[in-house]
């Protein structure tokens, strides 16, 4: 199994023999089996979901899931990730034998993330990454659950999913300010956490500089995952990314509202500051929300844009990657031919997803169908991050974590980059939610 | 030089570890005693994508649209794409520096 998510040349017979293509041909079949269920209501295609438990209402996890659901679930996910298999000639059979355990772990990751507490905090990613690495710290992952083992093939199919999710017609939704606070500060951070990363801490694994970097600048863990693959980046690369997102945004989410009322801050500033910071949604809208109803809205905005520029960004990073990354310094400068053999073709399918649904969908069937779609997607999308997960737990030790630490480095490179975020987000929400340049905006809530 | 250089990076994990464990001890501490949820919303920063939050039609939209500079579409969109094309450039021409 290659340690790196992507692709390589390209020739017409990649579309049905590459992963790549494969992962875009796969969420496109969920995605018309989802808006077939949905238009004819001739039949259910809802993932299997795992209820919140530890509540007065569901007390034990033993309430928490539905038996035959998951077996549905597991049986459609096994079929869907067969059928690529086939074409790109793989042991099929063993794939089978191994996949209900791969499930089984998703399933064990999303259960433990579904605790009334845990769910609110750290959720499924977290728990699936624990569960890989205690198997293959401890029991070691067995030879016969390998063929199972495809973080790249249901990461780039996840991808794809999500891509419908990135509805580029929301970016208008806070005008002119949004796109200021979300946009003009995004890239900006990219830039400087790549020069600190790169040049200063003279980081060795770019890819990881790349991910930590849109982690932090845009909307951690989802960013992550889209950075990682668009940029070729190591299981452990996105491991890292992951955790110190997690960790921080907890605190972030607490400490950045005490902040700002501390010091009387106005709510609208703070909530766009907290919006563009902040990186996980959930964390965004509640830090929001504790400024009150006008913070939490503007929070939730920002951060809605900044979600929906992933799409942009990965598919920036896929170029980048392929044109200057991967170049020899001293070799010849790469033609488009060479840049389409380097570039992660199901980028095109997550990219392609976000334009379909953008321009196509929403406005033929209306916002709130387009959302009860990707409500069916949705529930693919996070089955497919989830064993992405626990694949990259069971592919990782802590042995060669530890060499990745170096010195501590993705630490500072995170400290440094989302300090200078936080300083840039402040100054350029405070310019353009304060009537210094533009009116200030009145938002009813 | 290189004793020094050395002690440099012992101290430099040393603080990694302090400052990374003193952020595990409070996060463990947010956790542990539900800082920062709002009752009444079922979400926190498990929810990582903005359609991964329960009821997030109701939070993202409505009629909650601010149209400054919206109503000119090709220079909104235009600044978006202009803007990203720039940082782009940028961060290529930083690459291809040796």
């Amino acid at each position: 199994m290659s340690d790196v998510v992507t692709a390589s040349k390209f020739k017409w017979s990649d579309l049905i023999k590459k992963e790549d293509w494969w992962a875009i041909w796969l969420g496109l079949i969920v995605i018309i089996i989802a808006a077939i269920s949905k238009s004819t209501g001739a039949f259910k295609f809802n993932a299997s979901k795992i209820a919140t438990w530890g509540t007065e209402k569901v007390p034990s996890f033993l309430g928490s899931f539905d038996i035959a659901s998951l077996l549905i679930t597991m049986v459609v996910l096994t079929a869907l990730f067969s059928i690529g298999l086939v074409f790109m000639g793989e042991n099929v059979p063993k794939f089978a034998i191994a996949f209900p355990v791969i499930f089984l772990l998703a399933t064990i990751a999303y259960i433990l993330g579904a605790q009334a507490t845990m769910k609110k905090y750290v959720e499924y990613a977290f728990w699936a990454l624990a569960v890989g690495l205690l198997v293959s710290n401890t029991v070691k992952t067995p030879d016969w659950l390998k063929p199972a083992v495809k973080t790249e093939y249901y990461i780039k199919t996840g991808l794809v999913l999500m891509g419908a999710e990135v509805l580029f017609s929301n970016v208008v939704k806070f005008g002119i300010y949004g796109l200021g606070i979300a946009w003009f500060v995004t890239p900006i951070v990219i830039i400087f956490m790549w020069h600190y990363g790169t040049k200063i801490l003279k980081m060795t694994s770019k890819p990881m500089v790349i991910v930590i970097a849109t982690a932090t600048s845009v909307c951690g863990v989802s960013a992550a995952i889209a950075a990682a693959a668009a940029s070729k980046a190591k299981k452990d690369d996105l491991t890292f990314a992951i955790g110190l997102s997690l960790i921080f945004t907890v605190l972030m989410m607490v400490g950045m509202p005490i902040f700002i009322k501390a010091i009387g801050m106005d709510p609208m500033v703070g909530g766009a500051w907290i919006g563009g910071t902040v990186d996980a949604t959930g964390a965004v809208v509640l830090a929001g929300e504790a400024l009150g109803p006008l913070g939490g809205q503007v929070a939730a905005l920002v951060k809605m844009i900044q979600n929906v520029l992933i799409g942009v960004i990965a598919f920036a990073i896929a170029v980048f990657f392929a044109t200057k990354v991967e170049k020899d310094v001293d070799g010849p400068s790469v033609g488009a031919d060479e840049i389409w053999h380097r570039f992660p073709k199901f980028i095109l399918g997550f990219i392609g997803a976000s334009l379909i649904f953008s321009f196509i969908v929403e406005p033929a069937i209306g916002a709130k169908e387009t959302k009860t779609l990707l409500g069916l997607t949705g529930g693919w999308k996070g089955w497919c991050f989830c064993m992405a997960f626990v694949c990259i737990g069971l592919e990782s030790n802590f042995k060669e974590m530890a060499e990745l630490v170096q010195g501590g480095k993705p630490l500072w490179l995170y400290i440094v980059g989302q300090s200078f975020n936080l300083v840039l987000t402040l100054l350029v929400a405070w310019l353009l939610l304060s009537g210094v340049i533009f009116p200030i905006p009145v938002l009813t809530v | 030089m290189g004793s020094q250089k050395f002690l440099t990076t012992r101290r430099l994990n040393i603080l990694s570890i302090l400052v990374l464990a003193s952020v595990l001890i409070v996060a463990i501490y947010i956790m542990r005693n539900n800082i920062g949820l709002i009752e009444g919303l079922d979400f926190g920063p498990g929810q990582y994508y903005y359609t991964d939050l329960p009821g997030w039609e109701e939070i993202f939209f409505g009629e909650k649209s601010i149209t400054l500079g919206t109503k000119q579409p090709f220079l909104f969109f235009g600044l978006f794409f202009l803007w990203g094309y720039a940082c782009f450039k940028f961060i290529s021409w930083m690459e291809s520096k040796k």
